[in-house]
């Protein structure tokens, strides 16, 4: 049976399926038509949005501190805290309850420790701290985040990390513009299409009090006065990197 | 309303909004999460005491969640969901897959789990309080829900947060199956007409 020509038992199935009701033959048919249909994909999307809301409804609760720290640890910020007590009864005790050998262990725990913390930064995944801070949240026209821009000082480069879902053809870029108090805007880089991309820059232009993305033709701005194409983003330069 | 007791205080702008705080923590800034945490935690901490009922299942289900919210802030997209939406979603998956390793163990090892009573499904939906953070969708649908019957939205909000089938519905509820289904299939119908009604 299709059911996207029956709107209304579909929308029924579709809100069962999203609440999770289904089970067995009727949840597998369900996900066997949302592969064929397309219809059936929007009904079931539509309704775990709606349904998404009830989360959000729930009585709030406050953790003990310790859940942050537990955070901490998982994300490795922070060493794992010793074990307990160890017991050993063999000849060994003299030596393990002795002051001197807990003084010595600590010691080379903490080393271990920071070998361990200085290993895990060196082969981190590049999505480990870096120390580049924010200096721009850039918001679209419906004032939606739309690009963050921070500084890196190691680069020197500027960081631009793309939040927007803006659509841009094959023969359009985005361009990343400096708003001085008085003068006109200077590039700070074209950014293209890529969601992430590093702008080496050796330093922020003086008194420039905001920020600025354009979309111009491949290559950038033809004008060279400033921007060519529309202005779709801008924002504040938070704080000004040394 | 501010509810982060202490934010840090070298964090220029705590009070900005959830989607500038996750922006940031998807470039890594660990002030950031913090003051994320502080935001939102008695919100995701909530939710998942509400799912587990347990409190050191709800403590390890929000740990994990805030691990994810740091590994994937950048796919974070403000035009597909309200931040308090994608951080809630992302709790409520934890908090089920939870309950799920639990039941597995609890099968493998046949001892029971403590069989903590239902959790109170008073009408505690309404609250000014619990509305504070809720996107605009969670607050038509708030809207919606307090229209509903009342067994009618126990049994559909009961179901979403422990993702229950009918029979599972039936048993904890101890209705019959016929009288659940209906309840779910009426309730559902009640809300998306109330929904479509209220843009």
């Amino acid at each position: 049976m299709n059911l996207a020509r029956h709107p209304d038992l579909l929308d029924r199935m579709a809100a069962q399926y999203a609440l999770g009701v289904l089970r067995g033959g009727a949840r597998r048919r369900m996900e066997q038509m949302a592969r064929q249909e397309p219809a059936v994909r929007v009904a079931i999307a539509h309704w775990q949005a709606r349904l998404a809301g009830v989360a959000e409804l729930q009585a709030r609760a406050v953790p003990v501190e310790a859940v942050w720290c537990g955070i901490e640890r998982r994300l490795g910020w922070k060493a794992d805290p010793p074990e307990a007590q160890p017991t050993r009864t063999t000849g060994w005790r003299h030596v393990w309850q002795a002051a001197s050998f807990w003084r010595g262990a600590t010691a080379a725990m903490t080393v271990i420790a920071l070998i361990a913390v200085i290993a895990t930064i060196g082969l981190g995944p590049e999505r480990r701290p870096s120390p580049s801070t924010v200096v721009a949240l850039l918001q679209s026209q419906q004032s939606r985040a739309a690009m963050l821009v921070s500084w890196d000082p190691t680069g020197p480069a500027l960081v631009v990390r793309r939040l927007d879902d803006l659509k841009l053809t094959n023969q359009q870029v985005l361009q990343l513009w400096a708003l001085p108090v008085d003068g006109k805007p200077q590039s700070l880089g074209v950014i293209g299409r890529a969601r992430q991309v590093r702008l080496p820059l050796a330093t922020l232009p003086a008194n420039v009090p905001t920020l600025a993305v354009s979309i111009e033709p491949l290559g950038g701005s033809t004008n060279p006065d400033g921007p060519s194409g529309p202005v779709v983003f801008h924002g504040a330069l938070l704080k000004s990197p040394r | 309303m501010a509810l982060s007791p202490e934010p840090p205080s070298s964090s220029p702008d705590t009070s900005t909004g959830l989607d500038v705080l996750l922006g940031r923590v998807a470039l890594g800034d660990r002030l950031a999460l913090r003051a994320l945490y502080d935001q939102v935690v008695p919100k995701l901490f909530g939710l998942a005491l509400r799912i587990t009922r347990r409190r050191d299942w709800a403590e390890d289900v929000v740990q994990e969640s805030f691990v994810s919210i740091w590994h994937h802030a950048a796919d974070y997209r403000p035009q597909v969901a309200a931040p308090m939406t994608w951080m809630t979603t992302i709790v409520r998956n934890r908090a089920l897959d939870c309950l799920r390793r639990a039941h597995t163990a609890r099968l493998a090892s046949a001892a029971s789990l403590e069989d903590t009573p239902e959790a109170d499904l008073a009408d505690e939906h309404d609250g000014p309080a619990e509305l504070a953070q809720a996107s605009e969708q969670a607050r038509a649908l708030n809207r919606c829900l307090q229209r509903l019957d009342g067994p009618q939205r126990e049994a559909v909000v009961l179901a979403y947060l422990q993702d229950l089938s009918h029979a599972e519905l039936a048993a904890r509820l101890r209705v019959p199956l016929g009288t659940i289904k209906s309840w779910i299939r009426r309730g559902l119908e009640k809300l998306r007409a109330c929904l479509e009604a209220t843009p």
